[in-house]
């Protein structure tokens, strides 16, 4: 044997937790817009958008992050184990500090926003804890890993900054202005997850879509790229640049975010798998979201009273776009490539090439995860119209369908590990690659 | 000996694996699989220990593929 140790699949208890019950961050996402109060939409600082945003980063889009770099670390990016024990610690306490945070931020209470925000901050230290010795340790040199430790780095940072601003709420520090609330949400947006998403898709991407095709030119630089953004975005915000400064800023990152974009659409042209299914549509929407929301960025700081972005409602729909629309579609796109593959290895890894084993499509109820997704899409597009026409009833119509998203998403993914498939099938195969053929030597 | 040769290009995760275990289910004493691949099969190294295979893997020009054979000590 050569080049690797076997035995390097995190165990299911470590990182299942996190990929199940992410999705229910979107559920509680969802609960904050149904019960938001009338003035909701005067801006993106408003209870119920501050306590849905964190919902739907910290909840859902960060533990699902978590649990999917914990998985990819060891098995595709050759790093070393996770420490078991300290990642199940991380996901108890940044549940319970998502949970703290969210309801805090949904009912203001400024002592228990600290609270929360304590709690997310032991939870992220925790889990980088846990995941430094494979982050550290993997020999890949990638893209995608550059990304995912440039992309931990900022993720640290941006719980620091809002530990920060919760004790400064509470305390009486210093003002929180809008300022720094954009300087905040820009550095978990651009930073965490973007530098994430844009460095592990060209991974995932031709894992799951079948991509046989060049090696994307620039895909060596985005992750280094978003993560001077995300860091020079800072300052640009809180500082209260001039509006001037802070529209060329917005225009560069777009810039930017569309060379990726048009980067990726090509890689994306070269896959052998044709037919779309629930991994390609959703593929293809967080392509178009993302287009959508670069398209608004720079609209937000010119329509803004005070040529701030944080005090425009263009900005709360470009919120829903890049959120639900554009990281969300990536989300359940590759969850449900992930997870049900995850609980496939664990299951019937051992008796594969004993006896029949179910196909990953076969351990959950597909209408499920369709269903989810059409309701993230529905909840997404509503909230940016909301957001729009200034429309409460809408953004209630979004927070529902945002509710019923989270819970399919997360039943859906749990039952691929407990499902019995009634008769094994085999996976839908998009070349017909040549079964063994001997040859003598 | 007889070395087999599996395609497994251009299929999605665990279609490889599952291919290359019964492939191998079915190989005589002394006889190799060569499975012609996307990517590293890291995943299968574990099953491949458990059973009893050696393996080699290489990424030269002409694309990834790795070699599995009976152990000598199996």
């Amino acid at each position: 044997m050569s080049g690797h140790q076997p035995g390097t699949v995190p165990p299911a208890r470590v990182v299942a937790p996190f990929l199940v019950t992410a999705p229910l961050g979107l559920a509680l996402a969802g609960s904050a817009l149904l019960f938001a109060a009338p003035e909701t939409l005067a801006g993106p600082s408003t209870p119920a958008l501050l306590a849905a945003v964190h919902a739907v980063i910290l909840g859902w889009l960060t533990l699902s992050i978590m649990g999917a770099t914990l998985q990819l670390l060891p098995t595709v990016l050759e790093g070393r184990q996770p420490i078991g024990v300290l990642a199940q610690a991380a996901f108890a306490l940044l549940a319970g500090g998502v949970l703290l945070l969210v309801s805090s931020f949904a009912a203001w209470r400024p002592p228990l926003l600290a609270g929360g925000a304590l709690l997310a901050v032991a939870g992220v230290s925790t889990y980088l804890v846990a995941a430094a010795r494979p982050l550290i340790s993997a020999r890949a040199t990638s893209p995608e890993l550059t990304g995912l430790r440039l992309a931990h780095l900022l993720l640290l940072l941006t719980v620091l900054a809002g530990l920060t601003w919760a004790l400064a709420l509470h305390f009486g520090w210093f003002p929180v202005t809008p300022g720094l609330v954009a300087a905040h949400a820009h550095l978990g947006l651009i930073g965490w997850l973007g530098v994430a998403i844009s460095g592990v898709t060209y991974r995932l991407l031709p894992m799951f879509a079948l991509i046989r095709g060049p090696v994307p030119r620039f895909r060596s630089a985005f992750p280094s790229v978003f993560f001077a953004l995300a860091l020079l975005a800072f300052p640009v915000h809180a500082a209260e640049l001039p509006v001037a400064a802070r529209f060329g800023f917005e225009a560069t990152l777009a810039l930017a975010a569309s060379a990726w974009l048009a980067d990726v659409c090509s890689l994306y042209r070269h896959r052998l798998r044709r037919k779309l299914g629930l991994y390609g549509t959703a593929t293809v929407a967080s392509f178009w979201f993302l287009a959508l929301a670069l398209l608004c960025a720079p609209v937000a700081v010119l329509t803004s009273p005070s040529g701030h972005p944080g005090q425009s409602a263009v900005t709360i729909a470009c919120g829903f776009l890049l959120l639900g629309g554009w990281a969300g579609s990536t989300l359940i796109a590759n969850s449900f490539k992930i997870v049900p593959f995850l609980a496939w290895y664990h299951r019937f890894a051992p008796l594969a090439g004993r006896q029949s084993t179910p196909g990953t499509a076969d351990l959950y109820p597909h209408w499920l995860a369709v269903s989810a997704y059409a309701a993230l899409l529905c909840g997404t597009i509503l909230g940016a119209l909301a957001a729009l026409l200034a429309l409460l009833p809408l953004l209630r119509a979004a927070g529902a369908a945002w509710l019923v998203a989270g819970f399919s998403a997360s039943a859906a993914l749990a039952a691929t590990f407990i499902t019995r498939p009634a008769a094994p099938s085999s996976e839908p195969l998009t070349s017909a690659p040549s079964g063994p053929r001997p040859a003598q030597r | 000996m007889t070395q087999v040769i599996l395609d497994n290009r251009g299929l999605e995760p665990p279609q490889p694996l599952v291919r290359i275990l019964q492939a191998l289910a079915s190989l005589g004493a002394g006889d190799e699989l060569v499975a012609l691949m996307d990517r590293e099969p890291r995943l299968l190294y574990p099953e491949l220990e458990r059973r009893g295979y050696a393996w080699e893997f290489s990424d030269a020009g002409d694309g990834p593929r790795i070699r599995i054979w009976r152990a000598a000590s199996a």
